[in-house]
């Protein structure tokens, strides 16, 4: 199954922080990085980070290690927010592919991967912008 | 341990601890801390087919309480590890999951493939972290 339609992630985010991975080695540097840029995120009034940095950090693994594995270097990580989201978006050099979500039971592949993600994220699209691919999630900071 | 802390401030990225309890050689717990990811799994892999060549057990127990990462590496781990002890019929199961790799089980379908047993209780249930 192909994530259904291509599409742009929230207009109005801001810029928090981006990384940039050559291989999976660095997944584990990136997650520390990810943890440590979401905590220190000021809280809207009625939120809290809760459990977020580590639904964060499961699906920036995935996305990243897709693009690693099945896009063309580099990768980037852009980390960015609303109010009261968060919006993971994990670019590569390839536009022609397109993102699969497998179904359950399909494990060793990207499919199961981009599986995770759309079940741990509020949202899940993908969109082409010049010669990137961008696979984006976004995460719902939950009230307090 | 506190593993979630442990994630958020160490300076180093931090790695998979395996700790094997062989007090019953016929059920043998391997109990993880930290990330079961990519690189995590291979460790895993290479203590569970240790185990299983020196021990023989009948049962294998995954201990999974102190591991809130587990991605689709480690989940391939845990099945082919599954298939590994199938193979010298060695039951393994996953026993109680930190709540995100519960979640992360749950959405994969494969809670009663892997004979997941026990926790999977939300953090905020567990007292401590809300007022």
């Amino acid at each position: 199954v192909s994530l259904e339609t291509a599409s742009r992630p929230p207009d109005a985010a801001d810029d928090v922080q981006q990384w940039v991975l050559d291989d999976v080695a660095g997944l584990r540097r990136l997650r520390a990085g990810l943890f440590e840029a979401l905590n220190g995120e000021p809280m809207p009034p009625d939120g809290q980070l809760d459990e977020v940095p580590e639904e964060v950090a499961i699906v920036a693994t995935e996305l990243a290690t897709n693009a690693i594995r099945h896009g063309r270097p580099p990768t980037r990580v852009y980390l960015r927010r609303t109010e009261h989201t968060f919006v993971l978006d994990v670019a590569d050099e390839d536009p022609d592919t397109t993102p699969e979500v497998a179904g359950p039971r399909a494990p060793g592949d990207g499919g199961m991967g981009m599986r995770i993600a759309t079940k741990l994220a509020e949202a899940v699209g993908w969109y082409v912008d010049g010669t990137s691919k961008h696979v984006w999630a976004e995460f719902r900071i939950p009230p307090a | 341990v506190n593993t979630d802390r442990l994630l958020r401030i160490q300076d180093s990225p931090p790695r998979l601890l395996v700790d094997v309890d062989r007090s019953d050689l016929t059920r043998l717990r391997v109990v993880l801390a930290g990330e079961l990811d990519a690189l995590g799994a291979a460790e895993l892999s290479e203590v569970v087919v240790d185990v299983l060549r020196r021990h023989r057990p009948d049962h294998i127990e995954i201990n999974l309480r102190a591991v809130p990462f587990l991605d689709s590496a480690g989940i391939g781990t845990l099945l082919s590890c599954r298939c590994a002890a199938q193979l010298l019929d060695c039951v393994l199961t996953v026993t109680d999951p930190h709540p995100l790799a519960h979640r992360v089980l749950r959405i994969t379908g494969l809670l009663d493939h892997l004979g997941v047993t026990g926790a999977g209780v939300p953090r905020s249930h567990l007292g401590g972290l809300k007022p």
